[in-house]
């Protein structure tokens, strides 16, 4: 399955627009919501996870263009990849020169649970007035043999091991989702970790 | 029922292809607590992590066996299901686990039934107060943003809840202050019973002012130079 669509929305004065992607069973996913925010003060959020397993590339991210003053986006993304699965974080904040005091904040994580999973963090961000607030953070992990070894030692199998950390791992995401979509969620994480799907 | 618990016997073990422990003997019986000592780089961790089968260590001679049956080849997640638990140096951080949720799922693994969780809450609150904890830590990531003192005093926490046969501490009195290694003998002291044994790791004598030590053993490039009935612990 391909996964190829394009979301976008126009965000008026002081309103918001929420994004939340979950990337999981696709064999090729590239999925950019993307806000514009042309009315002042207005407000945009993309949270996003997606899980890659082998023969899988999740090609994914979010665009903002903030258009207006006192305009404010965050992003928070994570990825997993395992068994040489392909997770990129690809993604676009463009501040105007108009858009005076408005703030963006991005951070994205990846875990990688082998060494043949691939990682990608592709970031444009285009800046064209001064006084904002930008912040991008980016974080590359694998799953170390040490952790594994500690939670051994606590009674866990290495299986239960990798679950344990990847589910961690999409905590801050789920906490974020409606209960219905984090228990979903945690479901297709568990079905991934078996390797029943993808 | 036979006292002995654990028994190494002629262990060699390499990492990265260097031997480090070059025959090693040891026997613990249940209800005491011995000690290694030795300087850096004699073998003490090694042996620690030979014990529980740390696959980066090889053994290349030798045999554990505890409760009469041979553990060497076991995996590390069986010979803890076996009851032998370990305290790190350094603690593994798990961001997104809370402290509690860790230990409610490692205590079902190792006792293999269900946790009571209303029992095991009060259970939890107790040990705390007893090693003076902050009871908000139990909400927090497990290690992530914890100090030195607060990871050795959660391993403690951890040994007493998982309540294994043998206990290893390895070095967890080490970059410890005063008061910390007496709340860190506390929990072990609270532990401790005629059915239990205690392993303690370190390279200073502190601890042992504080605790009825029973053996202490001194580790030489991989090999045990002495072992004394200890003379220097504290008598009540």
């Amino acid at each position: 399955m391909l996964n190829l669509n394009t979301k976008k929305a126009i965000v008026g004065k002081n309103a918001k627009m929420d994004w939340v992607s979950g990337s999981f069973g696709s064999k090729i996913s590239m999925l950019y919501p993307m806000s514009i925010l042309n009315g002042e003060g207005a407000k945009t959020e993309y949270t996003g996870i997606s899980f890659a397993g082998g023969g899988q590339n999740l090609d994914n991210g979010f665009k903002v263009v903030h258009n207006s003053p006192n305009t404010s986006s965050v992003v928070n993304a994570k990825s997993i990849s395992k068994n040489g699965g392909k997770c990129t974080y690809r993604s676009l904040v463009r501040i105007n020169e108009n858009a005076k005091n408005s703030k963006s904040s991005v951070s994205c994580e990846s875990l990688m649970l082998d060494d043949i999973s691939i990682s990608d963090t592709i970031p444009t961000n285009d800046i064209r007035t001064d006084e904002v607030e930008f912040s991008h953070e980016a974080k590359i992990g694998k799953i170390s043999d040490k952790t594994i070894f500690y939670l051994m030692s606590r009674g866990l199998s290495e299986e239960d091991a990798k679950a344990m950390i990847v589910r961690g791992f999409a905590n801050p995401i789920a906490k974020e989702l409606p209960v219905e979509y984090a228990v979903e969620m945690n479901n297709l994480i568990n079905l991934e970790l078996e390797g029943a799907i993808g | 029922m036979s006292k002995e618990l654990l028994e190494i016997k002629n262990l060699h073990v390499n990492a990265e292809e260097k031997e480090i422990l070059k025959g090693i003997n040891l026997t613990i019986n249940k209800g005491e607590i011995h000690v290694i000592m030795g300087p850096n780089g004699s073998g003490k961790t090694t042996t620690a992590n030979a014990i529980l089968n740390n696959p980066a260590y090889t053994k290349t001679n030798g045999n554990i066996v505890f409760e009469g049956e041979d553990i060497s080849n076991l995996k590390t997640d069986e010979i803890a299901r076996k009851g032998i638990f370990m305290s790190f140096q350094l603690p593994e951080e798990i961001p997104g686990v809370s402290v509690t949720n860790f230990l409610k799922y490692a205590k079902n693994k190792i006792t293999g039934e269900p946790v009571k969780i209303f029992q095991f809450k009060d259970e939890l609150k107790k040990y705390m107060e007893e090693l003076n904890m902050n009871p908000k830590n139990m909400e927090r990531s497990l290690n992530v943003g914890f100090s030195g003192g607060e990871k050795k005093k959660n391993e403690i926490l951890q040994m007493l809840v998982l309540n294994p046969k043998l206990a290893i501490l390895d070095e967890t009195d080490s970059g410890l202050d005063v008061d910390a290694i007496k709340t860190v003998s506390k929990g072990i002291e609270m532990f401790k019973n005629e059915n239990n044994a205690v392993l303690i790791i370190t390279h200073n004598t502190k601890i042992l002012h504080s605790l009825k030590v029973d053996y202490v053993h001194i580790l030489v490039n991989g090999k045990i130079v002495t072992t004394r009935r200890s003379t220097i612990s504290k008598r009540n």
